[in-house]
């Protein structure tokens, strides 16, 4: 809506000054005078101007102009007749000013305004008021007539009831005409141009109702004068009867009928705007339903009565190559989708199609639609639009009366999708065969590598054996030529062949942990850690304590017990105290347990905490009786980490050790990946 | 051992062969030994009916040619063979050569130790075992 731009502050208090010098020179240059024998009503034409002010900017300008001008009129015209009773006349007239001008502003706030708060509704309470105060206190003033002040000396000090009534009705009469011409004042296009009022609809239009009902009001004036001059009055001059000397009835008479016509053409005009307003809310909707659909990106057609297009957006355009000027106004929607003449899935829904009338038509998948009620969704393959995959969806338009008067239908291209999702389940494919393959050449390779150790294990211990069993008999066979220092080195090759024969044993028994085919159980480490320490043939100075009952854990029996033979000897060998202690400890931490084998051993530096879990790594140098090969603890952690858990130590050299290590339960996590 | 029919020893290495000759020396044990060098030797040996059928069979596994159970395979499938006893005499600690000899029907599994004097041990409980254990006629 375009609006005229509001006037500025200083616009507006120059013309509101103006108007009120421009009333009060009309009240005195001309005061309507009507005859109502016995009484005579003087209108004062010139306080319409302040008025118009007030409804059309407010209370502030209304009353700057009434004070500039149409109030001082009332006391200099008014003033010498009424004596102290004028002091009860103008500031009821101060009063509409305000209460006008206040509701004035706040319709203007307002987008609607109920029609209680309308400029004739509020008139109403104020009309009340001002005819109590004349019936009252007015008439009260009078008797106070005449003042001291000269100019009203003549005040008479008595008015009879009948007059103040007559004031009263008068007053009211003209309130509300003037009302009525301010309401038409301000329809006229060019006045509320003026004052910088919101264009309103069809603002130009009105207007001219409005003039020509003012046009209609003067020409009847000028007829009634024609007829009273030819049939009811001949003897009277025609200018009389038209306006120098025109009879109280017939001014009366005439008067009304111009305010009848302004009425008419005022109630004309609004109910003209009501319905120009209502049809461009309609053409508004209208055009942003066009676009709605003519601007979506998906393609979208629909059908109204008889199955007719009336829709035919781009996207639709560029799907299937028909343009809406060729589709739109046809029931062709069939063409650009199939070659044969059938019904499409709009088509169908309109029909009000059940699902068994859709299988007929789509062999492919359909589905109900879950968001409009009678609506379908169906994929299907079209040869027609070059090899095209389409998802659409038809749904039915429903009036008001719950009658189907059309159809949507929208498509989506899939055929990318499609083409996508087969090239997927081809890699998909793809990678399952690579990995199988993969898999097959792990295995192969896990093979060979046992292969490898089985040959290993029999290939070098089969000549280790026969070089120490030679040796031996050497020593013994061949003992009266062997001196003591040949003997001596013959014992040595012997020992040295027996640790070789070790650290392979070893290298075996850690490359079948994870291959052994035994199964998983459930085994409970309390008789396990009993029987392990017995085999251990613990020394009468160490003790070795279980702290808490141990748990039930699922596994390989004889891995566990490799952990705690591991872990146990360690501990007996190297403890270095003549009261040595080993404690097994467990505790349950939710996921895992966690157990911690404490002893009071000479302890391990912080420094070979990593390296004594390596294989072949260990802290005593190797001397004869010593027969280990540095392969326990590297056993124990593959165990532990094959168990989903962890291994570590804490230790203080001269003190002890601790060796925790984890284990996963039965359906937890591996805490580490 | 039982009667005085001999010991058959399948096996490659010279040195398995000298320690398990020492051995029945050391123990005084009167059965006279046969050597095969392998599985083929061993059934050539065992099928010619000129060679007196041993009373017990110490078998190795890993031999060239033919195996420890390929020879087995073919030995309990031989209706004139299977009821000799076979002891499996081997380096191979290996779960699978264990599985696999039991289901050939071995009547022992012994890992060679690896010093003489545990070998002699070994030869004594196997000697003392097959002097207690009654033998089916052996044809």
């Amino acid at each position: 809506m375009k609006e005229t731009i509001q006037k500025s502050f200083s616009y507006k208090t120059i013309v509101s000054i103006l108007f009120g010098f421009l009333g009060f020179a009309v009240n005195f240059w001309f005061t309507a005078e009507f005859a109502f024998p016995p009484f005579t009503a003087a209108v004062l034409i010139g306080l319409l101007f302040p008025m118009l002010i007030t409804l059309t900017w407010g209370w502030k300008y209304g009353l700057l102009s009434a004070l500039a001008g149409g109030c001082q009129s009332m006391w200099w015209i008014w003033g010498p007749s009424n004596g102290y009773a004028i002091f009860l006349v103008v500031p009821p007239f101060t009063l509409w000013v305000i209460w006008h001008g206040y509701w004035a502003g706040w319709r203007k706030k307002q987008n609607a305004c109920p029609w209680w708060l309308s400029a004739y509704a509020v008139e109403i309470p104020f009309r009340i008021l001002n005819t109590i105060n004349l019936l009252t206190l007015s008439r009260w003033a009078i008797t106070l007539n005449p003042p001291p002040w000269s100019w009203a000396a003549g005040a008479a000090n008595t008015i009879p009831m009948p007059f103040s009534t007559f004031v009263a009705i008068k007053q009211a009469v003209v309130g509300y005409v003037i009302l009525l011409l301010a309401d038409v004042l301000l329809n006229l296009g060019f006045v509320r141009k003026f004052f910088g009022l919101k264009e309103e609809y069809n603002q130009a239009n009105t207007s001219y109702i409005i003039s020509a009902s003012l046009l209609i009001g003067g020409f009847v004036w000028l007829i009634d004068s024609i007829i009273s001059y030819l049939v009811f009055q001949p003897g009277n001059s025609l200018f009389d009867l038209l306006a120098l000397n025109i009879p109280p009835h017939d001014i009366f008479m005439r008067t009304l009928f111009i305010l009848a016509c302004l009425i008419g053409g005022l109630l004309a005009s609004y109910l003209l705007r009501g319905q120009h307003e209502r049809d461009k809310a309609l053409r508004d909707n209208e055009e942003r339903l066009v676009q709605i659909v003519e601007g979506n990106p998906i393609p979208t057609f629909v059908i109204g009565e008889n199955h007719t297009i009336t829709h035919w957006n781009k996207a639709c355009e560029n799907l299937t190559g028909c343009s809406a000027s060729e589709m739109v106004g046809t029931q062709k929607q069939n063409l650009p989708f199939y070659s044969e003449e059938r019904a499409v899935l709009a088509d169908l829904v309109m029909d009000g199609a059940a699902e068994k009338d859709i299988s007929r038509h789509y062999t492919s998948k359909f589905n109900k639609s879950s968001l409009v009620e009678g609506a379908f969704e169906v994929v299907d393959f079209f040869p027609e639009l070059d090899d095209k995959w389409l998802i659409f969806t038809a749904a039915p338009l429903i009036d008001h009366q719950g009658k189907v008067v059309g159809a949507i239908e929208t498509l989506r291209d899939i055929t990318e999708l499609k083409k996508t999702e087969k090239e997927l389940k081809h890699h998909t494919k793809n990678l399952e065969q690579l990995v199988t393959a993969r898999t097959l050449e792990l295995e192969d390779t896990n093979q060979e590598l046992i292969d490898f150790a089985y040959t290993i294990s029999h290939d070098l211990k089969a000549p280790l054996r026969g070089i120490n069993q030679l040796a031996g008999w050497i020593s013994s066979d061949y003992a009266d030529v062997l001196d003591q220092e040949g003997q001596e080195k013959l014992g040595l090759l012997v020992s040295r062949t027996k640790h070789m024969h070790k650290l392979i044993e070893d290298i075996l028994k850690y490359s079948r942990i994870g291959r052994t085919a035994a199964e998983k159980q459930k085994v409970d480490l309390n008789p396990l850690v009993r029987e392990t320490i017995e085999i251990l043939a613990v020394p009468e100075n160490i003790q070795i304590s279980i702290e808490n009952e141990l748990p039930t854990v699922v596994g390989v029996y004889a891995h566990f017990e490799q952990i705690f033979q591991n872990l146990l000897s360690n501990a007996i060998k190297f403890i270095d105290k003549p009261e040595g202690f080993v404690k097994i400890g467990c505790e349950d931490n939710e996921n895992y347990w966690q157990f911690n084998v404490a002893d009071n051993g000479p302890g391990i530096d912080e420094k070979y905490f990593d390296k004594i879990f390596q294989m072949f790594q260990t802290l005593a140098p190797t001397s004869e009786e010593d027969e280990s090969t540095g392969i326990g603890l590297t056993l124990v952690k593959k165990i532990v980490e094959m168990h989903g858990g962890r291994v570590w130590l804490e230790s203080t050299v001269g003190e002890g050790s601790t060796f925790f290590f984890t284990l996963l339960k039965q359906g937890a996590r591996n805490e580490r990946k | 051992m039982r009667g005085s029919n001999p010991i058959l020893l399948v096996e490659d290495d010279k040195v398995d062969v000298m320690t398990v000759q020492r051995a029945l020396k050391d123990l005084n044990v009167s059965n006279s030994l046969d050597v095969a060098g392998d599985g083929e030797q061993a059934l050539t040996f065992l099928r010619n009916p000129d060679n007196i059928k041993p009373c017990v069979i110490l078998l190795d596994l890993s031999m060239p040619r033919m195996d420890g159970i390929e020879f087995l395979r073919l030995a309990k499938q031989d209706k004139y063979l299977r009821k000799i006893p076979v002891v499996v005499l081997t380096s191979s600690r290996e779960e699978q050569d264990k599985v696999d000899s039991y289901d050939l029907g071995v009547a022992g599994y012994i890992v060679k130790p690896v010093n003489y004097p545990e070998f002699v041990e070994a030869m004594k409980t196997i000697d003392m075992y097959w002097t207690l254990s009654e033998l089916p006629p052996l044809g």
